[in-house]
């Protein structure tokens, strides 16, 4: 069976159209997702236009550190995921699986960070209840936010790695060829989760920090 | 149409770009930590989220390759945006329109109060 053939899935006449439809759906997928992060932004937007001071010296409890090493660490890992993508265009099987491991590699090393984090986190007492560390009450409302908006974040980044995971195994057992469309779909999604978190290190990581 | 335009490309010509693009955003990010701690008052967010929004035009056009994109797919991200445009305005409509009436509720009259619950 050639590549072509075994590339081309139901209910598609041929690559093109079916590379079309897969870029259509995860754009359409993709466009939702923004709508439901956004309203997430939209409920710390107003909660911060009403709460600056609380919010700044909330802020200033987040640890930059693995903030910044995080983002750099998905930077990275959006880089390999292109060059995956484009050794996929060119065919070129061993860059492909190399790149994308690479990328789970990265995506799991985030996730490794992050848990450093929230270990760190709980232990100042910075989870909203009882024993909170911030005696301002309004700054509950930023790690409120915080734990809500990295968690779903997390969530996300571990269906990506599962779907990036997912993808190898395909191509690594020639189920499909490394130029099917399901790369461009999974390239996709695993960007946008990547850009979501750009929107969250300004709001949770450099805040109140002059 | 062609299924497999960039066949032709070689191992440096796939790692090239990419790794340009990465130096780029990884100097945006270094500028985004030192823009946070300079004084600049007010004037923080707006350049925190600035950077940000360009991290993410040089990842989405770059990165994402929507400079490549058809029509039709920038189109559904421009379309997604647009609504977060619409959320964000019209909740802040609200919000900012009525928030002198935010916050701790403003004494009562003491004549209103002894008048009682039927004085309307």
């Amino acid at each position: 069976m050639s590549d072509v053939s075994r590339a081309l899935q139901e209910p598609w006449p041929d690559l093109a159209v079916q590379r079309e439809g897969v870029h259509f759906g995860i754009w359409v997928f993709l466009a939702s997702e923004i709508l439901f992060f956004s309203g997430l932004f939209l409920t710390y937007a107003v909660y911060r236009s009403f709460n600056p001071q609380a919010f700044a010296e909330a802020g200033r409890h987040a640890e930059i550190f693995y903030g910044t090493l995080n983002t750099g660490l998905l930077l990275t890992s959006s880089m390999t995921m292109a060059v995956a993508l484009r050794a996929s265009g060119a065919r070129s099987r061993r860059i492909t699986l190399t790149a994308l491991a690479l990328t789970v590699l990265l995506g799991l090393g985030f996730l490794f960070c992050k848990g450093l984090e929230y270990h760190d986190d709980l232990s100042k007492h910075l989870f909203p209840g009882p024993h909170f560390a911030i005696a301002s009450p309004p700054a509950q409302l930023f790690w409120s936010l915080y734990w809500i908006m990295t968690g779903i974040h997390a969530i996300h980044m571990s269906g990506g790695i599962a779907a990036v995971v997912t993808v190898w195994v395909l191509f690594w057992r020639r189920t499909i060829p490394v130029q099917n469309s399901t790369m461009e779909g999974v390239a996709a999604y695993w960007h946008f989760v990547d850009s979501v978190w750009l929107v969250l290190y300004p709001l949770l990581y450099l805040v109140g920090r002059s | 149409m062609n299924d497999t335009p960039r066949h032709s490309r070689s191992r440096r010509e796939i790692w090239l770009d990419p790794l340009l693009v990465w130096l780029v955003l990884l100097a945006i990010l270094a500028a985004s930590v030192w823009s946070a701690f300079l004084p600049l008052g007010a004037f923080n967010p707006t350049v925190n989220l600035l950077l940000a929004a360009l991290m993410l035009l040089v990842l989405a056009t770059f990165l994402m390759d929507l400079r490549n994109a058809k029509s039709v797919l920038r189109l559904v991200a421009a379309g997604g945006l647009l609504w977060v445009v619409f959320l964000f305005a019209l909740t802040f409509t609200d919000y900012l329109s009525r928030r002198p009436t935010i916050g701790p509720a403003p004494p009562v009259h003491s004549s209103i109060l002894a008048s009682g619950p039927h004085a309307v």
